[in-house]
């Protein structure tokens, strides 16, 4: 009986969360203030890092949340840099577009969440309780032994970009 | 859940209760004590002029002024200016100081500390006994951690609430529609990027040197003893690291000399130009706030958090000088058994909490100390501060820090023979 009440608060918290998630995202987009979108993405955001919690992954919650925390910040500052905050809430003559390649990539990834709900009987399930996945500790032992390699061309792509982000920057200094 | 998960939900929640409480007092007391200290240093009396008329005009050192602000700031008008974006304008001040808060479940206040009562079986439990039938309540041996929550990801858990920290600045300076707010908030943001990368590296070193990152296990584990004599805390093995650390916390909480957002003589107030009233009181309040967090998380991760040196549950202890004195000596507990040990441990950790109070009380002292003596820097020097010096000089740390986790591994065997202890 016991077992069965902590499982209905894991289950009412999932979908709490889960719904706020959806809901927040629907505000990103439907936003009229890209400042108003960025700070619902970090909301957003932060539910994703809560269901990561209710799955027991407290390293990748603290992690969702530590990087994307800066990286609304600098979307924020792009926004700032690059549109006027006066006009912001006017439509330019390229929505139509825009609104077009948005629509039909959601489409896509409804598609594809629809075919990959459809097959999930197909899957072996394992309780979240018996995999510790998302600890710090297991995280660790995996980048370091099964997924070394990957890990290793990750942060190479990741030293290329900033290599190149410098080399552009630079470039247009040098050319003032 | 068990009668004895029940009891530590209880317990966590209440001390989650005290610990806000105890914060919310010392971050009250701060307002006045920040005053009075910079009219020391500026040779001038400070506030005093608060009183109660109805007993002979009690001033209290000017105590008094904490209450009247209060009063004083929810009775005055809530401006917010017409082209406001209203209900950020109304959520900045709410995020600043709840987030705030927020990272104080992590930290622990005092060692742990274990019942030693008897087995109390749910019968003898009023009203929440019946729903758990047949069980008993194990106070025999029931440890409590004075933390709220003692999460395995502590510091992680402190960096991602601290990253959100800017988030208020930014909307408040958003939602003014102000233009010297909008400085402020774009400020904030420029200076979150310089120290932000610096600071998660600059604890790298703490967390190789300790290895974990729950808080409640560092702040254990430097409660070793380097050559049986140095307290290993973090300011022995990584002086550097807390340098760094505490110049990036500074800036995270936008202080002087990092109060770029503010800059009242450039930007009037920045991101808080357009609150009044209540609003204005909880970035204030916030603000302190912050500034206690920063305190105890340099003793925590610095200075041994809650230890005492050479003092334990056990007793006293200090290997090199060959001093060894056990609480249970003492005649009087030796006297009493089971009850002495039990109050003399109370004790223990009452003066753990008291040392703990001591040390984040100090380093709200020398951050109202360095507020008042520093001249503020301009804001591409405080990026040019983090990304050129900080940043490299946190990864040089890192790499001190594996060295000395080598070093350790290697010779401490060899160091306690030659010691002799």
């Amino acid at each position: 009986m016991e077992g069965n009440a902590l499982n209905l608060i894991y289950q009412i918290s999932f979908f709490g969360i889960a719904a706020f998630a959806v809901v927040a995202a629907l505000v990103v987009v439907s936003a009229k203030n890209p400042v108003v979108s960025a700070i619902w993405l970090a909301v957003c955001f932060i539910a994703v890092a809560g269901i990561y919690a209710l799955l027991k992954a407290p390293f990748l919650a603290m992690v969702q949340i530590l990087v994307y925390a800066g990286a609304i910040m600098v979307l924020f500052v792009m926004i700032m840099m690059l549109m006027d905050p006066g006009k912001m809430e006017a439509g330019g003559a390229g929505q139509k577009v825009v609104r077009a390649f948005a629509a039909a990539a959601g489409a896509v990834v409804t598609v594809v969440l629809l075919v990959l709900a459809s097959t999930a009987g197909n899957y072996k399930w394992t309780a979240w309780s018996e995999v510790p996945v998302g600890t710090s500790e297991a995280i660790g032992r995996l980048l370091f032994t099964r997924y070394l390699l990957p890990f290793e061309v990750l942060s190479l792509l990741l030293l290329a970009a900033v290599v190149a982000a410098i080399y552009l920057a630079r470039r247009r200094e040098a050319s003032k | 859940m068990n009668l004895d998960a029940l009891l530590t939900l209880k317990l966590q929640c209440l001390w989650a209760l005290v610990a806000f409480g105890a914060v919310s007092s010392l971050a009250g007391l701060l307002t006045w004590g920040e005053r009075k200290q910079v009219s020391l240093i500026q040779d001038r009396i400070g506030p005093n002029r608060a009183n109660l008329r109805f007993i002979r005009n009690w001033r209290l050192f000017g105590l008094f002024h904490i209450i009247a602000d209060a009063v004083k700031s929810m009775t005055k008008e809530d401006f917010v200016p017409a082209g406001a974006y209203k209900w950020m304008h109304l959520l900045a001040p709410l995020i600043s100081l709840g987030v705030s808060f927020i990272a104080f479940a992590v930290v622990p206040f005092a060692g742990p500390f274990t019942i030693r009562w008897r087995d109390v079986p749910a019968v003898e439990i009023p009203l929440l006994g019946q729903f758990f039938p047949g069980q008993t309540l194990h106070l025999s041996h029931f440890p409590v951690s004075f933390q709220a929550a003692d999460l395995n990801v502590g510091i992680l858990f402190v960096l991602a609430v601290g990253a959100f920290l800017v988030y208020g600045v930014l909307m408040a300076g958003f939602a003014s529609n102000n233009k010297f707010s909008f400085l402020g908030a774009m400020r904030a943001a420029s200076q979150m990027f310089s120290y932000e990368i610096a600071l998660g590296l600059s604890i790298i070193g703490v967390i190789l040197i300790y290895n974990s990152t729950n808080l409640s296990v560092i702040v254990e584990r430097q409660g070793a003893l380097i050559f049986g004599i140095i307290p290993k805390w973090g300011i022995v093995t990584q002086p550097l690291a807390f340098i760094l650390f505490f110049t990036c916390g500074l800036m995270e909480i936008k202080r002087i000399p990092f109060d770029a957002p503010e800059g009242e003589s450039e930007i009037v107030a920045g991101y808080f130009l357009e609150y009044s009233g209540a609003k204005f009181m909880m970035f204030l309040f916030s603000e302190y706030v912050e500034l206690i967090m920063l305190a105890a998380m340099c003793a925590v991760l610095f200075f041994g958090g809650w230890q005492i040196p050479f003092v334990s549950q056990a007793g006293i202890s200090i290997p090199l000088l060959h001093v060894q004195f056990a609480w249970t000596d003492l005649p009087w507990v030796a006297a009493h058994k089971a009850l002495g040990i039990e109050l003399v441990n109370l004790a223990v950790v009452l003066a753990q909490a008291g040392f703990f109070a001591f040390k984040v009380v100090a380093f709200c002292w020398i951050m109202v100390t360095v507020r008042w003596t520093f001249p503020r820097f301009r804001y591409d020097q405080i990026m040019r501060l983090g990304w050129r010096r900080i940043l490299p000089l946190s990864m040089v740390n890192i790499v001190l820090a594996v060295g000395i986790v080598l070093v350790e591994d290697k010779f401490k065997p060899v160091i306690q023979k030659v010691l002799g202890y």
